[in-house]
């Protein structure tokens, strides 16, 4: 089984698919020197295919980071309250799909901005009683706070331009990682 | 009629996410995360493929897009949704929801395409020829889920 920090790095690659060394280190928060290190054991392994700048994550190093969500939420998947909070987190999520769509198609417009700002702030606030819970989900908070503040400063490519660590981005990757936690497929 | 293309066969229409016109690449079915992950390892033949998603979850395509494919078509799904975000970004011709016409069933890799996405509306067909010398499919299960008649042109092809 990963230990913490190798699920870390493999679990990063995972939502993402494809990434480069900077941005595992960045979202598991360990230096980029160590990543490039435990990516080489990766790759070794056959989990993750090196590219040249981008890795891409492979079946096997699929199947390690699924091992590893079974094993570790077994019991806190069941959970009640795991139940509640992806209930809410539902809810949530179809506004911001729409508030993002609408903020695409109206280029930009500044009150759907607010809107897409407002939402990942509720999530942000969901996120925040989950860590007691899943105490790595902290750095979701750590980069949508981060991303929000880029936006903040004029920045729009931090709403959902796929190429940077947008709002979009980040509530894309908690989908998936919220998901696979529970034991869930997807819907749509 | 209006969904006519010369030397072009009209296969069916579905929502478009972004109206970026013309497209033309050759239909690959893309049905898990593992044949897409498969496909992300050659990037050339993705700029040529149009990724073909038969199965009802088709956000798992979406890391494809970093790759700039010819084109996406799926069979679920609307524009409002994860896909739908990160394709208006990269401004790649997506037809979603695509209901097949004509007693087709499914499309089969190596069929060259064309997709044409005008408004909320993404057309799809077939090189004539291509048609001619390999028939496709009509015959197990449909595919598709009616997209509603609101985005549906006068005179159109009625879906579902």
């Amino acid at each position: 089984m990963l230990d913490d920090q190798a699920f870390l790095v493999l679990n990063a690659l995972y939502l993402k698919k494809m990434a480069l060394v900077e941005d595992l280190a960045d979202i598991a928060g360990l230096p980029t020197a160590q990543v490039r290190a435990m990516v080489s054991g990766f790759d070794q392994s056959g989990w993750v295919l090196d590219m040249g700048e981008e890795l891409l994550i492979q079946p096997d190093g699929m199947t390690e980071v699924q091992a590893h969500y079974r094993q570790t939420y077994a019991d806190l998947s069941q959970a009640e309250e795991m139940g509640r909070w992806y209930g809410r987190f539902e809810t949530i999520n179809t506004q911001f799909i729409k508030h993002v769509t609408d903020w695409q198609q109206t280029g930009g417009d500044a009150r759907a901005q607010e809107r897409v700002i407002g939402t990942v702030e509720r999530l942000v606030k969901l996120i925040g009683e989950m860590v007691e819970q899943v105490p790595r989900y902290d750095s979701y908070i750590r980069r949508f706070e981060r991303s929000m503040t880029t936006v903040d400063q004029g920045n729009a490519d931090f709403v959902c331009t796929p190429t940077v660590d947008s709002l979009h981005n980040i509530w894309f990757e908690f989908h998936e990682d919220f998901l696979l936690l529970l034991g869930k497929e997807r819907t749509e | 009629m209006a969904d006519q293309v010369e030397g072009y066969t009209y296969i069916g229409q579905g929502y478009s996410v972004v109206p970026v016109g013309k497209h033309e690449g050759v239909a690959m079915n893309v049905t898990t995360p593992q044949e897409m992950i498969k496909l992300m390892g050659n990037p050339q033949k993705i700029k040529e493929t149009v990724v073909v998603t038969p199965g009802g979850t088709t956000t798992f395509v979406a890391p494809l897009l970093y790759k700039k494919p010819a084109g996406i078509i799926t069979y679920a799904g609307t524009p409002e949704s994860h896909l739908g975000i990160v394709g208006r970004n990269f401004g790649i011709a997506i037809v979603m929801t695509l209901n097949l016409e004509g007693g087709m069933t499914s499309i089969p890799d190596g069929t060259p395409l064309l997709l044409d996405c005008e408004g909320k509306l993404g057309r799809v067909y077939i090189k004539s020829e291509a048609g001619a010398e390999s028939p496709l499919p009509t015959d197990g299960p449909a595919v598709g889920e009616p997209a509603p008649a609101g985005v549906l042109p006068e005179g159109g092809s009625v879906l579902g």
